[in-house]
């Protein structure tokens, strides 16, 4: 829920070395989180009698971890933006309106996020916000946002529930999560970024067991949607009832999941995950949505609305090889997706169309504008571990191949995390795909950015 | 004659064997390494440091609990970036909660959550008994040597050398190796110390590997306290929640 959004006209910045600042910026970060090199490259001995145990080098004053009711987290972030646009791009007319003919754009901005939890007996209360500032390029904005905000009883030992915004991430794929039926899309280019939870009541009960079947847990989830109460769910005035059956069955983890009709279509779905060997995982999802609607733009630029019930399913892995290479490959078929036609056509209309012929049909077109609106993708991430004796230094390189366009983005990156409670990420985001395609047409031909955060 | 021949070696082979048979049972020597080191159900604080070859170190504190031979759960207390980290392992099953996902996602045994030496199988170790079976059994000394071999093709490490201390029965130094023969780590026990209710343990153990020169990791024990806990404690559903039972 957002409390309060505001808005503060700047004059636009303009810098030739844009690009340059956001490097120089990156690499003096990295200089200023590297530990102290005094000794880097060299090799202690491997010897185990070099590592004989000395009891004055270390010491634990478990003094300094006692309990209190109160817990308070968070983070304090700043990051820094350059991004080369693609004016070309039919996504450059829709994000930038009017007469702007930018070729650069420069971003930043501050976060702090807080948690806050307070326990009492069998009572947890609990509260996840943040307030951020950041400027797009063309004005400054802010932001105050409860993410999450509940009270918990554990009414038994393995009776709980929960009343408040809670965010639910149900499913087993680290990209895409077709069957997260009450909880927010992530974006898949960063899933593990926060979000926003919706108001709702839990139950959950859950039962262990000897034997094949270790774990049963069903939870069920009550979601009311009004005109100002989880109005971003779907259509108002409902009570969406929800729910989930976990099975730890055979060392696999089974999940069953179902949504009643009302603010959303009804939907059904499963999921599963498995570790096969002690360095390889799979997992999978797959949801059907009754009587799914779909805004689709027609050959003549008229909206016609099609309804049909859609399959949406994900098979993914995550490997780690003995080189400490971290692999995570995933293919998700989105059925309630736009096929390469539909969506030919739309990037046409949008080559083509008036500026008011547009914004008229704009809130029509809104499903042609979320993340990977089409239907077949492959997602592949590799992460390496301190490579070439970098310490604390993990790299990574993903891409999102769209199957159905051929369009991708290619993303390499370089996390630092040499001094206590500081991250430091850089990454390059490297958009590739021809006209019409969903990469293709994006607004930015390439964006690099600079992420530093500090835990607290 | 013959027969009586025959009949005084048979008996002289019961007497004198049946001790060192017994004083060799291999399975119980490591029951009782299993039990010296820690109750069969427990809570417990931990600190784990790795430290790099240019001498800079990483700390993370744990609180952990375990019930039975093959449950067990960890929780980051600190440092503040990993504060709130749960995990979770249940036979050879092994989960990451992270407060910032949201939901549990499965690791394996041979990834490690704080990197440095130490992987998830040592940080979520089950009794030895649980998961390795003794192979041979030599005594040197004051110690015993025990060859393990994992039970299932899932456990961390394909067999283990374990040097026992014949007067505590713990632990002195084991040595974990690949399917391949390959030296993976030692894990080195010492500074052993009264940690209450008859758990007199080693309160340091320091690892190494050839795979990583340079690297050392140490892990640090501070409290273990025998404990009884639901079975439901041990589910992904009470990830969130184990800072409650503290």
């Amino acid at each position: 829920m957002k409390l309060r959004q505001v808005k503060l006209r700047q004059g636009k910045l303009r810098q030739g070395t844009a690009a340059r600042v956001v490097a120089a910026a990156g690499l003096a970060l990295l200089l200023i989180t590297s530990p102290p090199a005094r000794a880097r490259g060299t090799e202690l001995p491997a010897e185990s009698e070099e590592f004989s145990s000395e009891p004055t080098e270390f010491s634990f004053d478990l003094s300094e971890f006692e309990k209190s009711p109160w817990s308070f987290h968070g983070y304090v972030q700043g990051d820094l933006s350059y991004s080369w646009l693609n004016r070309d791009a039919a996504l450059y007319r829709l994000e930038l309106p009017g007469a702007n003919r930018d070729r650069y754009r420069l971003g930043g901005g501050m976060e702090i996020q807080a948690g806050l939890a307070y326990q009492q007996g069998p009572f947890t209360a609990f509260a996840l916000g943040s307030t951020e500032g950041w400027y797009d390029g063309e004005d400054w904005s802010g932001d105050l946002l409860l993410y999450e905000g509940n009270l918990s009883l554990q009414a038994g030992p393995n009776v709980y529930f929960t009343l408040g915004k809670t965010l639910l991430r149900w499913g087993k794929g680290y990209a895409w999560n077709p069957t997260n039926f009450a909880g927010r899309d992530k974006n898949p280019s960063d899933p593990d970024l926060s979000l926003e939870g919706y108001w709702m009541g839990i139950a959950d009960i859950v039962k262990s067991f000897p034997g094949p079947l270790r774990t049963l847990a069903l939870t069920g989830v009550i979601l009311p949607v009004s005109g100002s109460m989880n109005s971003a769910f779907g259509e108002k005035d409902h009570v969406n009832v929800t729910g989930k059956l976990y099975l730890l069955l055979y060392d696999t983890d089974i999940d069953f999941m179902a949504l009643s009709g009302g603010s959303r279509s009804a939907r059904y779905g499963v999921t599963a995950s498995r570790n096969v060997t002690s360095s390889f995982e799979i997992h999978g999802e797959m949801a059907l949505v009754t009587d799914s609607e779909k805004n689709v733009l027609d050959p003549e630029g008229n909206i016609t609305m099609e309804t049909e019930d859609a399959w949406n399913y994900l098979a993914g892995i995550r490997y780690l090889a003995p080189t400490q290479t971290t692999v995570i490959a995933e293919f998700y078929h989105n059925g309630q997706g736009y096929t390469k036609d539909e969506v030919a056509r739309y990037f046409d209309f949008l080559s083509a169309a008036e500026d008011t012929q547009f914004n008229a049909l704009r809130p029509g077109l809104s499903g042609y504008q979320q993340p990977n609106f089409m239907r077949n993708y492959l997602y592949l991430k590799a992460s390496q571990k301190e490579p070439f004796g970098w310490l604390y230094v993990t790299p990574a390189l993903f891409t999102i191949y769209n199957l159905d366009d051929r369009s991708f983005n290619l993303v390499p990156e370089i996390t630092h995390t040499g001094r206590e409670n500081l991250e430091l990420r850089l990454r390059f985001n490297y958009l590739v795909g021809g006209r019409g395609t969903e990469y293709g047409e994006k607004l930015n031909a390439w964006k690099t950015d600079v992420r530093l955060r500090y835990f607290f | 004659m013959k027969r009586i021949s025959i009949a005084l070696t048979t008996v002289a082979l019961l007497f004198g064997l049946a001790p060192l048979l017994y004083a060799l049972d291999g399975e119980e020597i490591l029951r009782r390494v299993d039990r010296n080191l820690n109750p069969e159900s427990y809570e417990m604080y931990r600190k784990l440091i790795n430290i790099e070859p240019d001498s800079s170190r990483k700390e993370f504190v744990l609180y952990t609990i375990k019930k039975g031979q093959d449950r067990m759960v960890a929780l980051f207390l600190s440092p503040a970036s990993e504060k709130g980290r749960t995990t979770l392992r249940l036979d050879d099953n092994m989960w990451l909660y992270m407060p910032s996902v949201g939901k549990p996602l499965r690791i394996t045994s041979l990834q490690s959550i704080v990197g440095g030496v130490f992987n998830n199988s040592d940080i979520l170790r089950l009794d030895y008994s649980k998961e390795y079976t003794v192979q041979s059994i030599e005594e040197e000394g004051d110690h015993y040597l025990l060859g393990l071999k994992a039970r299932s093709g899932t456990v961390a490490y394909d067999s283990l050398a374990m040097l026992v201390d014949k007067k505590n029965v713990i632990p002195i130094e084991t040595r974990c190796y690949a399917s391949s023969g390959i030296l993976i780590k030692t894990l080195h026990y010492s500074e052993i110390k009264d940690f209450g209710g008859g758990i007199v343990r080693p309160s340091v153990l320091e690892t190494d590997s050839p795979l990583q020169k340079g690297y050392r990791s140490v892990m640090l024990f501070a409290e273990i306290k025998a404990r009884k806990f639901n079975d439901e404690v041990f589910t992904l559903s009470f990830l969130p929640k184990v800072e409650e039972l503290r």
